[in-house]
């Protein structure tokens, strides 16, 4: 089955070189309900599957290897690829940008490489995977070539991906050099060599401090393959990183590291999403402070192995693993949301929208179902998954175990501080672009978009709403790779109960909040007039709350946190004709640390830059001084 | 469960009714009646509605959901029986996150209307959250640190004030002193609100609802009581001695609630509304609080002191 | 700390027990009466009252100042009891008219509102357009909801918002600059809703009337419920015509 799916994801590559997107689009479902299938049965009959391919060009048999981890994310890529195209198709037909023609076909490659980085376990052609989904994903960002911020974004994406392949290669070549086998498909992680792959698959999940990348490749990338990015290939991020701990040995000092950095990923995110004023950015920055989450709750999972505490563990794993699922359906579903808003009114600026709730209708009702989703409010997914983290953390406040208790009171603060600021982010992006009334001219000529650009986000929406209701759902999802992560049965039956008393509640809850509703809009008469403004009659749309002034009373505290800097004019003179402010926010990381790299490296490259000054006369003399050289060399060595 | 269903339909609107009484009784004057709260329910209830030209959907089904939301959390809570209708081990998360979804909600219905008044309303209410979550996650982990985690109802029983025990007290005080401190801001009170005032610049809940008319208003009030209600059962529960009969149970709670409004009600008379900023600094109090407390529980288990 | 709990026992308890039933000072100048029919007196009234609120044998003191010009002059026919239950539900009633048969002159008196029914007798919500007056209304307002008169015993609160509020008590004559702002506010309060003018200014524009200044077209069409006449009006008035209007009084 599974590889059936594949050969038909190669042959996706055909429609897509010709740019049939609906083509591409239909065989690319119909792969990916092959390799669904062919995943499901691998994840929940638990028996691992091993198929040989032997090349008769290549002197090396590959061999893929389907075990729990790879289905688990394979059924994840399986269910998320055609949902991305799904909106992509309509996408790319209401926005052809230059680069349409190669892009259909990277993206191709760039899904081919994410199913094969899950399936192959021998170092080398992992390797060969992993960066080949670098490069097309590279490629598929260029879809706006003309812009010059697109191109060096991409560039800075491509770098920084290239570093990280750069570490899991060293990482790899460790592990070589100690077991002198390329396979490592039952090895234990040692040393040195865990690090610098834990290192490496971060890069690529985007924790800190290396997911600089992130706020700038998802806003320049067409709307799908943000949605495609954020949700499923920072995944393999954190696949490798469950591959990583699960196979290693860690002290508790190491974990303690590790917690430390996922809470420091999530906050930094949270901190940057509650400031940003363009809309994908936004959204990037959430997805950094929820891979810091997803995380918080695999550290649990080690930690409970640590302190022999096995429903931490069991509640830890679990609630990462919820929440990468979950995460991959309410972020693409805003990502393609935003791609919404901007063919509508050509702006990602939040400050220069608003009102849209009236023109585009559904959009603005399937994004307040991903807002609430991701701020974890009950009845929605994103609940379920931090339920499960907190309790793992809450179970931490042992009195018998000093270690354990400390870790709990600073992941817990961290955590329910950081999920406080998720839901300011996310109540503030939600209003600023879809309430009130519009403040620009574009956003009042905003007019709702066909199905099309419509099914994607609603089967999304609808399956957060459904999994949130009834999280015993995705509990069953999840639990077959659990157990064969060394979780016990018995744990995981308790919080499928929990899950299933929860379930009853808000179900409940909603009926009962459904009636009253309607009881209430049938008995109560209501009509409609202007926004009490105190009688003042020289109102306008400006007057609105912007995003900054929103979180305005949490700046008070944040602004240490943030590179603020002003340029103002100083007032000259008495009656001044015209001043100028202006602040703007920006990543320490990304401005002050790497800028600050990247200009120390050019200045050291530049001392070597006289080296190349395009005079013939120069060059000639260095083949002078190499033949002299060698002359010396030769006639020097003793015979 | 039938006594907890009774209390909280008939209590919270008696809270904010004792609460009014007494600045009334200390400002010298007579005041309304305990009973005005419901007064003013019932009348509600007759008017029509009006929905702003500029709000959307959310604007009329938001009081509905956060009140059933308020509902559901508060029927995690004991109230004046030995447990609550519901509970299961760990669901405190389950109560902070209904408590916050009703105030999401009622944040976007106020961005909803367009008005910077409630804008403004919105932004400092939901600002006032982010430091109040953590601090109560901690309350209940030093709790859960004290003798493990039960339910919610379960752990603030648990750990009565043992008047012998120099510790209980201790933690007792300064846990109901963190959540006496949120309870005033969850409620809208003075010094963090004035529901008194009813002007602009000076609200934070009562701005929220600056448009909202008719029921769904009454709904929201009823919604706000219900909420400051929550935190002051969790407190009378600190002062139930262990294996008490149902009655004195009930009776111990009735007498907490209603102190709890009379000094409600003294700290409102006593003290001005203070400014933004520094109410921004005063709602970190509980979360230091609740790392004291903390901290004090875990060197004494170390064998500190 | 100290201080106020110095301060809160020096003060003593200070309402008024029943300010519907309270007895006023003798001089209040209250409700109009004539005490005879004296045609020269009422014409040389006329002339020297500022708002020609005498006209033959009746006083509309819903344009009445309360200047006591009339009753300084002509004793004999003038007086002002000290009569605070002044409001009434029409226009018309705030006319005093001799009455030739009963040799006294008529009485306001107010009748419940119909548009209130059941439900706002206990909690009645005011909403207060101050419209370009002397503020003398609104501090009486004001005063109304204070330590000695204390309205809000009745349940009767003034709010800020008109969304919250059950009726629009208007002091002040209505400039051209209020009178959007009036309509706005009325149109914001949801309905059951009444309108209730509150002072002289309100019901007739009072000494402002003939200035240019203002606008009253919107008031003219609309039906106020209640008239609460003063300059400025007493708070035992506004507290007991409200009470009436809402049917507490017997």
């Amino acid at each position: 089955m599974i590889c059936c799916g594949l050969i038909l994801l190669w042959l996706t590559l055909i429609p897509a070189l010709f740019r049939r997107s609906a083509l591409f689009t239909t065989m690319l479902c119909l792969a990916s309900v092959c390799l669904a299938f062919g995943f499901g049965r691998v994840l929940f009959s638990s028996a691992p599957q091993i198929c040989h391919l032997q090349l008769a060009t290549l002197p090396l048999a590959i061999q893929f290897e389907v075990d729990a981890l790879a289905a688990f994310f394979g059924c994840l890529f399986a269910l998320g690829f055609p949902l991305g195209m799904l909106y992509g198709h309509f996408y790319l037909k209401a926005h052809p940008g230059e680069g349409a023609g190669s892009h259909l076909f990277w993206l191709g490659i760039m899904m081919i490489s994410m199913f094969l980085v899950l399936l192959l376990r021998h170092i080398l052609l992992f390797l060969l995977a992993w960066e080949l989904m670098s490069l097309a994903s590279f490629f598929a960002i260029l879809f706006d070539r003309n812009n010059r911020q697109t191109r060096s974004n991409a560039l800075y994406y491509f770098v920084m991906m290239h570093l990280g392949a750069a570490v899991l290669l060293c990482g790899f070549a460790l592990l070589y050099l100690n077991t002198g086998s390329f396979s490592f498909r039952n090895l234990v992680f040692a040393g040195l060599a865990k690090w610098l792959l834990i290192i490496g698959f971060a890069f690529k999940a985007g924790f800190f401090p290396f997911y600089s990348w992130l706020p700038k490749a998802h806003p320049v990338a067409p709307s799908h393959l943000s949605g495609l990015m954020s949700g499923l290939m920072i995944k393999t991020g954190i696949f490798g990183i469950i591959l990583v701990l699960f196979r290693s040995e860690w002290q508790a000092i190491e974990l303690y590291i590790l917690l430390a950095v996922s809470l420091i990923t999530a906050f930094n995110g949270v901190i940057h999403a509650l400031t940003e004023t363009n809309l994908k950015r936004c959204l990037a920055y959430s997805s950094i402070e929820n891979i810091g989450l997803i995380g918080v709750g695999l550290c649990f999972w080690q930690l409970g192995i640590l302190f022999a505490n096995p429903l931490m563990s069991a509640l830890g794993l679990a609630g990462a693993l919820l929440h990468t699922l979950f995460h991959s359906t309410f972020k693409p579903l805003l990502f393609y949301l935003s791609g919404n808003i901007l063919l509508a009114t050509h702006s990602l600026e939040i400050d220069s929208l608003g009102g849209l709730h009236k023109n585009l209708n559904y959009t603005s009702k399937l994004f307040l179902l991903g807002s609430l989703s991701i701020s974890a409010l009950p009845m929605f997914s994103g609940f379920i998954s931090e339920f499960s983290i907190l309790g793992a953390i809450l179970l931490g406040f042992n009195s018998h175990s000093l270690a354990s208790t400390l870790c709990s009171v600073v992941a817990g603060g961290v955590f329910a501080f950081v999920s406080a600021l998720v839901l300011i982010a996310f109540t503030k992006l939600y209003s600023i672009v879809f309430s009130g009334e519009a403040r620009s001219e574009a956003a009042s000529k905003a007019k709702e978009h066909p199905l099309g650009l419509l099914l994607s986000p609603a089967i999304l929406a609808l399956l957060s709403l459904v999994l949130g209701l009834f999280g015993k759902l995705g509990l069953a999802f999840v639990s077959p790779l659990c157990i064969t992560l060394g979780i016990s049965q018995s744990q995981l039956v308790g919080l499928g109960g929990l899950l299933r008393g929860i379930s009853l509640i808000l179900v409940l809850l909603l009926l009962v909040s459904v009636i009253l509703f309607l009881l209430k809009s049938r008995l109560v008469k209501h009509s409609r007039h202007s926004t009490w403004a105190c009688g003042y009659f020289k109102g306008s749309p400006k007057l609105q709350y912007t995003g900054m002034a929103y979180i305005n009373p949490l700046a008070y505290f944040l602004k240490p946190l943030l590179h603020s800097p002003k340029l103002h004019q100083e007032v000259q003179g008495y009656f001044p004709r015209e001043l100028n402010y202006r602040e703007e926010l920006f990543d320490y990381l990304d401005k002050g640390l790497i800028a600050s790299l990247c200009r120390w490296l050019g200045k050291f490259y530049g001392l070597f830059s006289g080296i190349q000054n395009g005079k013939t006369n120069s060059y000639i003399t260095y083949l002078l001084l190499a033949l002299l050289a060698l002359l010396f060399w030769v006639l020097g060595v003793p015979r | 469960m039938i006594l907890n269903l009774f209390f909280m339909l008939v209590i919270p609107l008696l809270f904010v009714g004792i609460i009014n009484k007494t600045k009334a009784i200390w400002a010298g004057r007579k005041g309304p009646s305990l009973l005005q709260p419901l007064f003013t329910f019932l009348k509600l209830l007759h008017k029509q509605e009006i929905h702003s030209l500029s709000s959307g959907h959310i604007f009329r089904w938001a009081p509905s959901l956060a009140l059933t939301a308020v509902f559901f959390a508060a029927l995690f809570v004991p109230f004046g029986s030995r447990q609550a209708c519901f509970g299961f081990k760990g669901d405190f998360f389950l109560v902070m996150s209904l408590l916050a979804l009703a105030k999401a909600v009622l944040v976007l219905a106020a961005m909803d209307t367009g008005s910077s008044f409630e804008g403004m309303g919105a932004s400092r209410e939901i600002s006032f959250t982010a430091f109040l979550e953590p601090a109560f996650l901690l309350i209940i982990g030093s709790l859960a640190y004290a003798g493990g985690l039960e339910r919610i109802g379960q752990l603030f029983y648990r750990h009565t004030v043992n008047i012998y025990n120099e510790w209980s007290v201790i933690i007792a005080v300064m846990t109901a002193l963190a959540l006496f401190i949120m309870l005033l801001v969850e409620g809208a009170r003075v010094p963090f609100d004035d529901p008194a005032t009813h002007l602009e610049l000076t609200m934070i809940h009562e701005v929220m609802v600056l448009d909202t008319s008719g029921p769904n208003l009454a709904l929201v009030h009823y919604a706000s009581a219900l909420k400051m209600q929550i935190y002051a059962s969790l407190i009378s529960y600190f002062l139930i001695p262990e294996g008490m009969g149902t009655l004195g149970i009930t009776l111990v709670f009735l007498l907490g609630s209603f102190s709890l409004a009379v000094l409600a009600g003294l700290v409102e008379s006593l003290m001005p509304r203070f400014r933004i900023s520094r109410n921004l600094e005063l709602v970190i109090i509980p979360l230091s609080v609740a790392l004291l407390v903390l901290a004090a529980l875990i060197v004494h288990n170390m064998g500190g002191f | 700390m100290f201080e106020l709990l110095k301060a809160r026992l020096a003060h003593g308890y200070q309402a008024i027990p029943d300010p519907l039933r309270a007895r006023i000072h003798p001089s209040f100048p209250g409700v109009p009466v004539f005490l005879r029919a004296h045609e020269a007196d009422f014409s040389a009234a006329a002339a020297l009252c500022p708002t020609q609120a005498i006209e033959g044998f009746s006083l509309d003191f819903g344009k009445c100042v309360f200047c006591g010009a009339c009753q300084r002059n002509f004793p004999e026919t003038f007086a002002f009891s000290p009569e605070f239950r002044m409001a009434s539900d029409s226009r018309n009633g705030l006319v005093v008219q001799w009455d030739p048969a009963k040799q006294a002159s008529s009485r306001p008196s107010v009748c419940p509102s119909s548009v209130l029914q059941q439900g706002f007798s206990r909690s009645f919500a005011l909403r207060n357009v101050s419209a370009a007056g002397c503020n003398a209304c609104e501090l009486e307002l004001g005063a109304a909801s204070n330590v000695n008169f204390d309205m809000g015993r009745y349940g009767l609160e003034v709010v800020a918002s008109p969304r919250h509020a059950d009726a629009l008590i208007l002091t002040g004559p209505v400039s051209a600059n209020m009178a959007f702002a009036l309509e706005e506010t009325w149109l914001a309060i949801p309905e059951p809703k009444v309108l209730i003018l509150c002072g002289a200014c309100a019901i007739s524009g009072g000494l402002f009337a003939e200035e240019g200044a203002l606008d009253r077209s919107w008031l003219t069409g609309q039906s106020a419920a209640l008239f609460i006449p003063g300059c400025p009006a007493h708070p035992l008035s506004i507290i007991h015509g409200l009470m009436s209007l809402l049917g507490r009084v017997d």
